[in-house]
């Protein structure tokens, strides 16, 4: 019998992997519907930008592609608006058509969707609540804060699911757990896929740090959104995992961050009809 | 191992067969590093996410003719050099290879010297594509001249369209010239994706510099110009700093030396409207955009202007 710990995931060949990533998988009932505006030639771009904002895969893939060598902006572009602006409707159209689906669909895949979509509205309304400029880039960074538990998901599902049972019965944040067992966290392999792809450093950062808010040398407001939304969401109920316990926010957060209890209030209040209408609508399509 | 850049990557779409991996061994021996694919939706995929260097692909794999036209017709991706590889009897019955939009093609089974020929030709072609402008891959002058010549023959009620953009000098000297090629990717990006949503049989060139020239329907004159200059003024401030943007303009050096300062970079669009001026010679139409140019670069921020009846 080992007496050492045993690693299960290799960090090096684990991230050799996730930089390799090339195509996230989207959920099936977003796919379908994008096929279908697709197919619809009054679909107007607008909306279809609305409609990505939904989506974290086709949303980093759309940013992936545009800020890749061959368009020519690497590091530029942090809003789908932006990249479809740049990308056109026929590169869209390509990626959708070649996006693969969720096969095997985790139970966590829609609780795990659901956290991302309510945690970017949840950044775009504080963004704007504390008249900051840009604010759709805060939704973006919030959309795809967790991109590195969708990888998590789909390239190591079973050592991820030993991650998460030890998660609860420690009751300790999942990011804690996750370093413990695999030496890195979700946020970490967020850096990691975000720098191979070339994306714009305000969103590197604020995905790669949402649990180190004080850890960047930059952009200390933008990862303070993004955090606070994190924990405004999760304490409404909307976490990815159930029922895991909140860390005690970093002093830095309420620093950059300095909303009041009114205001605090005022959010929630704002957040909760979509949080609760995107509670509806996605188990009713699982099957 | 990460695969370094220079290596030359060609995708191959193909039904896995015994001809097809003596291609393959052929290719790999002599260093270029082969990707396979036998499903089209995953050969894009990767196209999308890494654009090869080259595509072969076989007439032997389902779908093979959809995918080709599909990145024929695309305006960024139609520039990869495709070869076809195909057998004698498809050949005979495709009738022509006019009517595909492949670069070449390649028989099996493949003679080794001439696999290996053909690819270096490709390449070698795709880097001198002479007319294209290596900053947009759009066409240049030589196509630009020929395609009013053709337009102002045949009659067409279409509207010549020349895009300038405006204190680009300046924004080059603050930012420098990285930066300028930027904006003028973004520029004909913003054009060809405007136009050929509009409509999808619209011709974009680039004249040189940070000056483009398109050919709408008069009637899209409105909705197109409009369209452009949304885009490219929600779009642009992305190159500007943030500094410069809270201002409201950037400082630089004008003509003379001395420090100025400049409006954000904006675009002026002049319109001839074939409906409504008559051009019997070609010639004519630069002398008129010219005096048009002068007008519009008169404007505040991004503007088009289009000729009016003489009365």
């Amino acid at each position: 019998m080992k007496m050492e710990k045993e690693v299960i995931l290799d960090k090096i060949s684990f991230r050799k992997k996730v930089e390799q990533l090339s195509n996230l998988p989207t959920l099936p009932n977003l796919l379908d519907k994008f096929t279908r505006m697709l197919k619809d030639p009054k679909t107007s771009m607008a909306a279809f930008g609305k409609e990505l904002s939904k989506d974290q895969m086709l949303t980093s893939k759309i940013l992936k592609l545009v800020n890749s060598a061959f368009y020519g902006f690497p590091g530029r572009i942090s809003t789908v608006t932006n990249a479809l602006v740049l990308l056109g409707y026929d590169a869209l159209k390509g990626l959708i058509i070649s996006s693969n689906i969720f096969e095997n669909l985790s139970p966590e895949a829609y609780p795990l969707w659901h956290h991302s979509v309510t945690v970017s509205l949840a950044s775009r309304a504080i963004a704007r609540e504390l008249s900051l400029p840009d604010i759709e880039e805060f939704a973006v960074a919030g959309l795809l804060h967790d991109i590195g538990k969708v990888i998590l998901h789909v390239e190591a599902s079973e050592e991820y699911r030993t991650v998460i049972n030890q998660a609860k019965k420690a009751k300790q944040p999942i990011w804690q757990t996750e370093g413990e067992i695999l030496g890195f966290d979700h946020a970490n392999i967020g850096l990691w896929i975000c720098e191979e792809w070339k994306l714009p450093k305000k969103l590197t950062i604020p995905i790669g740090y949402h649990h180190m808010p004080a850890a960047p040398k930059e952009y200390h407001m933008r990862v303070a959104v993004v955090t606070m939304a994190d924990i405004l969401v999760r304490s409404m109920g909307g976490g990815a995992e159930d029922d895991l316990p909140l860390e005690t926010p970093d002093p830095i957060i309420e620093k950059q961050v300095p909303l009041t209890l009114k205001q605090i209030r005022k959010l929630i209040e704002g957040i909760v009809p979509e949080f609760e209408s995107l509670k509806r609508l996605a188990p009713k399509e699982i099957n | 191992m990460k695969q370094v850049a220079t290596e030359k990557r060609i995708l191959c779409l193909h039904e896995d067969d015994f001809a097809y991996d003596q291609i393959r061994q052929i290719l790999s021996d002599k260093g270029y590093f082969v990707y396979d694919y036998s499903d089209a939706n995953a050969a894009f995929a990767h196209i999308y996410n890494e654009p090869p260097d080259l595509m072969v692909v076989s007439t032997k794999t389902p779908g093979w003719k959809e995918f080709m036209t599909r990145i024929k017709n695309d305006s960024v991706y139609k520039h990869l050099p495709l070869i076809l590889l195909t057998s004698e009897e498809t050949l005979t019955s495709l009738l022509s290879l006019s009517d595909l939009s492949c670069d070449d093609f390649l028989l099996y089974p493949a003679h080794k010297k001439e696999v290996l020929l053909r690819v270096q030709l490709r390449e070698s072609y795709a880097s001198s594509n002479l007319d294209a402008n290596p900053l947009t891959r759009l066409p240049g002058n030589y196509t630009i001249m020929a395609t009013i010549q053709n337009t102002v023959q045949q009659k067409n009620k279409s509207a010549l369209c020349y895009l300038d953009l405006d204190n680009f000098k300046a924004f080059n000297d603050r930012y420098g010239f990285a930066r300028g090629d930027e904006a003028i990717r973004m520029t004909a990006r913003i054009i060809t994706n405007v136009t050929r949503k509009i409509h999808a049989d619209s011709f974009v060139g680039h004249v040189g510099g940070d000056d483009f020239f398109f050919i709408i329907p008069s009637h899209l004159t409105k909705e197109c110009c409009e369209q452009i200059i949304q885009n490219f003024d929600l779009v642009i401030p992305t190159l500007i700093n943030d500094e410069d943007r809270v201002r409201g303009y950037i400082e630089s050096k004008d003509r003379k030396g001395n420090v100025q300062r400049f409006p954000l970079l904006s675009l002026s669009i002049a319109v001839i409207d074939l409906n409504i001026t008559r051009i019997d010679h070609p010639a004519e139409v630069s002398a008129k955009a010219g005096e048009l140019k002068k007008a519009v670069k008169k404007l505040n921020g991004s503007n088009y202007l289009v000729n009016r009846r003489r009365s």
